[in-house]
């Protein structure tokens, strides 16, 4: 076991894979609970498929991906703020939208000569390819996040509970779901590398779900979410090591599997 | 002679072409306990929105000399957010701190008393989402009283709550009212309560049909308001009575 240990930690792609790995659980374990309460739980994957969309424009320019997927991440999340304050729900408005943005980086791929094998590294994730510079910026998108949640908790729980009536009280709700829609997008943008565009919605769906029903507090959904995240983060990356597994869809598995022992455990 | 606090004049509200206000005008004076009356769908709630500021399209003028407490409909409330009762109360006392900033002990304390005088304080820990109408109602309540209101908005408190808690909840307005000398504007579809509580009384179905002290108020103007045939019940003192229209 600790010859394993030892072995494991001797790659320098397997440590950064892990670290990764376990700043993306605690990031996303703070927004699950917000996706999942405010029933918007397709953003996640609205706005991994919107990062699609700039993935393909910096391939095919030849730029750095990470300033464009940002940027198109944040472009989608202030559509859908924008739609949902007027139109319609935020699902709705992602509905809407992810063909949209996918449909588009399609095209723009169909412009790029020749094979492009990168793209689907994108589209499912490897977490053996995240670099160092990944690792910092996903050291920094879960500080942001984890402030976030520090300073800005009551104005979060008052948009989840009652956002009519909470701007009657002064509060700023555009500037909060705005706030909280570039933070997911941000997150997302990390989370590429690791989970890949398909999958990164399961980091932000099945905790929060799960969390719900054992949690009496908000602090509680997040602090149970992190320990879903980490649980399945951590067993997923050995398993995918000891069995030659991928592991963003064996991370996505367990979470899915975690999911149904709680339901199991409900029904019975 | 006392004070206007809410003066609305020549109020006209449409949406989607579809006129839901018509011609509003009335006046409100410090102290008084108004209740306004109407069907399903008479535009009650939307003239609400206008006196608290959350409609703004709307045409004529409305003035408001003071702070407004408002208690909205328990159904924009999402229930299943596991926010405890004094985190939610807090939302009254937010103006005061913003973004930001964090309550003090002194606002932890104001928000328990709030909570003490509308009586849930023993829930004060306890989230939401296991609340009864009854208590969520009062939670309402405490919010708007942080705000620290003169004028007292409820916009069909009765809906969600059981006999009893209608009952205790109306007396509690009596009290606060009298305590904090509040101006109080009551929504509701209780027609017998509104007569047994308010002072003056507005009938509204679309546009207001009469509005004058409730000795003055009669059978017909309601049925003016409602429709022809409807069946009144009018909950007295002690005693339930049904009028007819034979």
């Amino acid at each position: 076991m600790i010859g394993l240990i030892r072995e494991f930690f001797s790659y320098d792609f397997l440590v950064n894979a892990f670290i990764a790995g376990l700043l993306l659980a605690v990031s996303t374990s703070i927004y699950s609970p917000i996706v999942v309460l405010k029933r918007m739980e397709f953003i996640g994957d609205g706005t991994a498929h919107a990062v699609f969309a700039g993935l393909a424009i910096a391939f095919l320019l030849n730029l750095d991906y990470k300033p464009i997927a940002i940027l198109t991440a944040i472009i989608f999340g202030l559509l859908i703020s924008f739609l949902s304050q007027r139109e319609a729900s935020e699902n709705t408005a992602v509905g809407i939208l992810l063909p949209v943005f996918m449909a588009f980086g399609m095209v723009v791929v169909s412009f790029i000569k020749g094979y492009t094998p990168d793209i689907m590294s994108y589209l499912f994730g490897n977490i053996l390819l995240i670099s160092l510079e990944d690792v910092y910026y996903l050291l920094l998108i879960t500080s942001i996040s984890i402030l976030l949640y520090i300073f800005m908790r009551k104005e979060i729980l008052y948009f989840l509970a009652d956002e009519k009536t909470a701007r009657f009280f002064k509060v700023p709700i555009t500037f909060i779901r705005t706030t909280l829609l570039i933070g997911l997008a941000l997150t997302v943008v990390s989370a590429v590398k690791i989970s890949g565009v398909i999958l990164v919605g399961a980091f932000l769906v099945i905790p929060g779900t799960i969390s719900k029903i054992y949690a009496r507090k908000f602090d509680h959904m997040i602090f149970y979410s992190l320990i879903i995240n980490i649980t399945a983060t951590v067993i997923g990356i050995i398993f995918s090591y000891l069995f030659d597994l991928p592991p963003g869809p064996t991370i996505v598995l367990l979470l899915f599997g975690f999911y149904l022992l709680s339901f199991l455990k409900r029904i019975m | 002679m006392k004070e206007k606090i809410v003066e609305v004049m020549n109020v006209n509200y449409s949406k989607n072409d579809v006129e839901i206000l018509k011609n509003i005008n009335f006046e409100i004076f410090c102290g008084d306990f108004v209740g306004i009356i109407g069907p399903n769908g008479a535009g009650k709630t939307t003239l609400a929105k206008i006196i608290v500021g959350d409609i703004k399209d709307y045409s004529g003028k409305v003035i408001v000399r003071g702070k407004i407490g408002y208690v909205p409909q328990m159904k924009d409330i999402n229930r299943d957010i596991p926010i405890l009762v004094r985190e939610f109360a807090s939302m009254g006392l937010y103006e005061k701190r913003g973004l930001f900033r964090f309550f003090t002990k002194e606002d932890w304390k104001e928000i328990e008393r709030n909570l003490e005088m509308v009586g849930i304080i023993k829930l004060k820990d306890r989230p939401i989402t296991k609340l009864s109408g009854g208590e969520l109602q009062r939670l309402m309540l405490a919010r708007a009283l942080l705000y620290n209101p003169d004028i007292l908005i409820l916009d069909e408190p009765e809906a969600g709550v059981d006999q009893m808690g209608k009952a205790r909840f109306y007396e509690l307005i009596d009290t606060l009212r009298n305590d904090k000398n509040l101006t109080v504007i009551l929504i509701s579809h209780d027609i017998g309560m509104i007569f047994q509580k308010c002072e003056k009384i507005m009938c509204l179905n679309k546009t207001l049909h009469c509005q004058a002290p409730r000795e003055r108020i009669s059978l017909e103007n309601l049925q003016e308001v409602f429709s022809e045939d409807f069946d009144i019940w009018i909950r007295g003192q002690k005693h339930y009575e049904r009028e007819h229209k034979s």
